[in-house]
């Protein structure tokens, strides 16, 4: 691993519920439920798992189109998002305490009055500090993360030729002198393999590889360091999808930018990352360097997940067999489960039981 | 080959029309579908693939032509029967899914009556033996109703052409042997009018017949049945009731498919393509499944009027691994189940290798490789077919990807020699000049190249992918345990 010293993003405990409907239809979605993970500098990391699994959810939530129900997330040593869903709670669980305190020992209720303020206090304190933190955006700060999106021709604006589409993220920093923008797209066609001639290009005028190229040049134009990229090659051709790959790899080679990969194609995410993320249902269930992660899958549906990815390989196809996973193999009534580090730089969310076990198989 | 062929098609070429010209979507395919087999089209998007699909469906749009070309299915061209006739091989003996389960469902419309539609419009029995006894006469007399309209446009494009040439004797006499003509066809029209009007009236009241003698019987024996039950005791009288409302259902059914016949069949299609709870969820509606379960369904309505030729087109395209694999794993299964032939339209050569038995490579409205699964993977000889596996990483590889320079050709101006000439790095002067044919390789393996040619120098394939094939042949199994 390189330069594993330096996170540049790091996730603690992130959660992010959706609330729908009304009365009794009133559901609460759990999209992305306590997730953590750091990302180091110049690596990719990757999150899989099946639609619905809340990748594309955690991505959204770290670059704040979403705010966090609860945790935090930090950006090169800042916070740059939290939620204090967990506070609140902790709030009630102390005003419950000591009504339950006070109950018991009415002649001590002065003392512990006066420690569940305090307490409170200490928490309230920390929601605003969350509050005042979150509110206001660093813009200098946000300008260094970007987002590639998944499909290369709804995230265009069909009436903006390309050069707009590109000098867009830098007109809102602030960037106003003409001069300075031109060379600046320029020099992002160039980066992407466009040519200068494009930029007074319409989006529709591109095939599926080159939009998605724009896409990537408008990440690149305000100089980030961290990009999210989500799932921008799922909606291409195969042999588009091979130019987008080289082309992002290209950029990390090059401009040492570190990237978030969401996608659920598991060779490409193979050929593609440093470590991997595998979420299911909101929870991150295994994390691992690539080369550990197809060698040793422990979790049971990261083994499903691997024995389901299609090769170009006639005998092999016909030989393979599916593993269907079936959540009802964990028995987490007895303990909660939690995220282990079972081998270094190897998480797994497992109970104590289930780690025993899984340490048993890994050797 | 010792198999029968279940659909053949030969030399098809479809073009569209456009404001711009005409767009040469498909430019002379031909291949073979044999009974129980799996065929796999491959190819990038725009290559055709769909197209070719939608002809043998005979669901093109509007503005499409097929310019020639035959598709042979049981002794007749599908390209020449008429919309009324297609209608009994369209999902009755041909099948399609598509590509997005969500977009090919009503979304305002409760499953069990999208599984049951297809089955009630089409059940009504004695219409369709009243359709069916008057075909004949029918497509008599319209026949000689288009011919008279294609005399009268020769007629009339002749003689202007004629009277430029300013040859009036000629005209004259044309114009004489066209009246003759016209007599002629006149007086057939109006003979096979008659026909038809009698025909129409005599198979009404043949199947009305049928019908009244039918119920006749059925009465009859209900009849039977009231009598005795009228001396039965209370257990006889309940099982004598049932037998009565059989009865009456199968009467009902011989003059259409009932409703209740309908949701029978449906769920037991349902069941088959492994729907659970097939009975509570025939009442819901679309969005009330996940993408598999949705894409289930398009199968099952696929399945319904038992089609012996099935084409998905991009199954899974929408979907994730996962997802993918069960549902893969469903289409192999009802195909041996059923003995169907499917051809099977994707972009995913992972996908092909688990699905097909045979494989054609399509690029730019050709086939440009067609062979059986193995030799197209182990043995590919079209530049094309090299260019789309080393494009694909796989779980091991490591270096960097070999992608396809350029876009594929526009085909409103459709390359002369081969398409793929501009892409290719193997490319030789003859193919920008001259089309290649197809070189056989093996019995069943053919490629459209030059390189194939004896005076062709020799060229290797690239190193990543013979790389991939000695490490498939070493450890072919893996992840799997």
């Amino acid at each position: 691993m390189k330069e594993k010293q330096t996170p540049v993003l790091s996730v603690r405990g992130l959660k992010k519920h959706f609330k729908t409907g009304i009365g009794r239809n009133k559901l609460l979605i759990k999209a992305v439920d306590d997730v953590s993970f750091d990302i180091y500098k110049g690596e990719v990391f990757s999150l899989v798992g099946e639609s619905g699994c809340g990748k594309t959810t955690t991505g959204r939530t770290i670059i704040k189109l979403y705010e966090p129900t609860d945790g935090e997330v930090f950006f090169l040593d800042k916070r740059i998002g939290a939620g204090y869903q967990s506070l609140k709670e902790e709030i009630k669980e102390v005003k419950k305490n000591a009504r339950q305190g006070i109950k018991e020992n009415p002649e001590n209720a002065e003392k512990i009055k006066e420690e569940r303020d305090k307490k409170i206090e200490e928490l309230k304190n920390e929601i605003a500090q969350r509050k005042e933190d979150t509110a206001r955006e660093d813009k200098v700060l946000m300008k260094k993360m970007q987002m590639i999106f998944q499909d290369p021709i709804a995230s265009l604006n069909p009436r903006m030729v390309v050069k707009e589409i590109i000098a867009e993220g830098l007109r809102i920093a602030g960037e106003k002198d003409p001069d300075i923008i031109n060379t600046r797209v320029n020099e992002m066609l160039e980066t992407v393999g466009l040519l200068p001639e494009h930029a007074s290009r319409y989006p529709h005028e591109f095939s599926g590889g080159q939009r998605q190229r724009i896409g990537v040049a408008r990440a690149l134009a305000p100089s980030p360091e961290f990009i999210i990229a989500d799932e921008p090659v799922s909606a291409l051709d195969v042999s588009i999808q091979a130019q987008v790959i080289n082309l992002l790899n290209d950029l990390r080679d090059e401009f040492g930018i570190t990237i978030l990969f969401v996608a659920h194609d598991l060779s490409v995410v193979k050929y593609f990352s440093d470590r991997i993320g595998v979420m299911y249902y909101g929870k991150l269930v295994e994390l691992a360097p690539k080369e550990e992660l197809f060698k040793n899958p422990l979790h049971p549906y990261t083994r499903s997940l691997l024995s389901a990815v299609p090769l170009p390989d006639p005998n092999y196809e016909k030989t393979r067999k599916r593993i269907a996973y079936d959540p009802s193999v964990h028995n987490y009534t007895e303990e909660k489960p939690s995220l282990h580090e079972i081998k270094e730089g190897h998480f797994i969310y497992a109970n104590q039981e289930e780690l025993e076990k899984y340490k048993k198989e890994l050797k | 080959m010792a198999k029968d062929k279940k659909l053949v098609v030969e030399d098809l070429t479809v073009s569209f029309r456009t404001n711009q010209g005409l767009v040469r979507a498909v430019r002379g395919i031909s291949f073979e579908l044999e009974e129980g087999e799996t065929l796999a089209i491959v190819g990038e998007s725009g290559s055709g693939k769909s197209v070719s699909s939608k002809a043998i469906m005979g669901i093109l749009e509007g503005n499409a032509i097929i310019d020639k070309g035959k598709i042979i299915y049981e002794d007749e061209d599908l390209t020449t029967i008429s919309e009324e006739n297609y209608h009994k091989i369209r999902g009755n003996k041909i099948g399609m899914i598509f590509q997005d389960p969500l977009s090919s469902l009503n979304p305002i419309m409760k499953i069990g009556k999208q599984i049951t539609e297809a089955l009630i419009i089409n059940g009504n029995h004695l219409k369709n033996r009243y359709k069916e006894l008057i075909h004949q006469v029918k497509m008599d007399y319209e026949n000689s109703k288009i011919k008279k309209q294609n005399l009268i446009k020769d007629f009339k494009s002749n003689k202007s052409r004629l009277k430029e040439e300013g040859k009036q004797e000629e005209v004259q006499q044309f114009k004489e042997q066209f009246q003759k003509d016209i007599l002629e066809i006149n007086q057939k029209i109006k003979d096979t009018k008659e026909a038809f009007k009698k025909e129409q009236i005599s198979a009404k009241k043949k199947v009305a017949d049928d019908w009244k003698q039918e119920k006749e019987r059925v009465a009859k024996e209900i009849q039977a049945i009231k009598e005795k039950m009228a001396s039965a005791d209370r257990e006889t009288r309940k099982t004598l009731k049932e037998e009565v409302a059989t009865l009456k259902e199968n009467l009902r059914r011989y003059k259409k498919v009932t409703k209740k016949q309908a949701k029978e069949r449906a769920i037991k299609v349902m069941e088959e393509v492994g729907i659970p709870q097939p009975e509570r969820r025939l009442k819901q509606y679309p969005f009330q499944f996940s993408g598999g379960m949705r894409q289930r369904i398009v199968i099952a309505i696929a399945l319904t009027l038992n089609p012996d030729v099935l084409i998905c087109d991009e199954p899974t395209t929408a979907l994730d691994v996962t997802i993918q694999a069960q549902i893969l794993e469903l289409i192999n299964k009802i195909k041996t189940e059923r003995s169907l032939s499917v051809i099977f339209i994707t972009h995913d050569l992972g996908v092909v290798a688990n699905m097909a038995d045979r494989v054609a490579v399509m690029y730019a409205g050709k086939i440009v490789e067609i062979g059986k699964a193995e030799e197209i993977f182990y043995n590919p000889k079209h530049p094309y077919t090299w260019a789309l596996l080393s494009s694909m990483p796989d779980l091991d590889s490591k270096e960097r990807l070999a992608f396809i320079p350029g876009t594929p050709p526009n085909m409103l101006f459709p390359p002369k020699g081969d398409a793929f000439a501009d892409r290719s790095k193997y490319a030789m002067k003859i193919d920008f000049e001259k089309e290649p044919p197809f070189f056989k390789v093996s019995d069943t393996h053919y490629a459209a190249t030059w390189l194939l040619h004896k005076d062709a120098p020799k060229v290797e394939m690239p190193e990543i992918i013979k790389k991939r094939i000695a490490s498939m042949a070493k450890a072919p199994k893996e992840v799997n345990e």
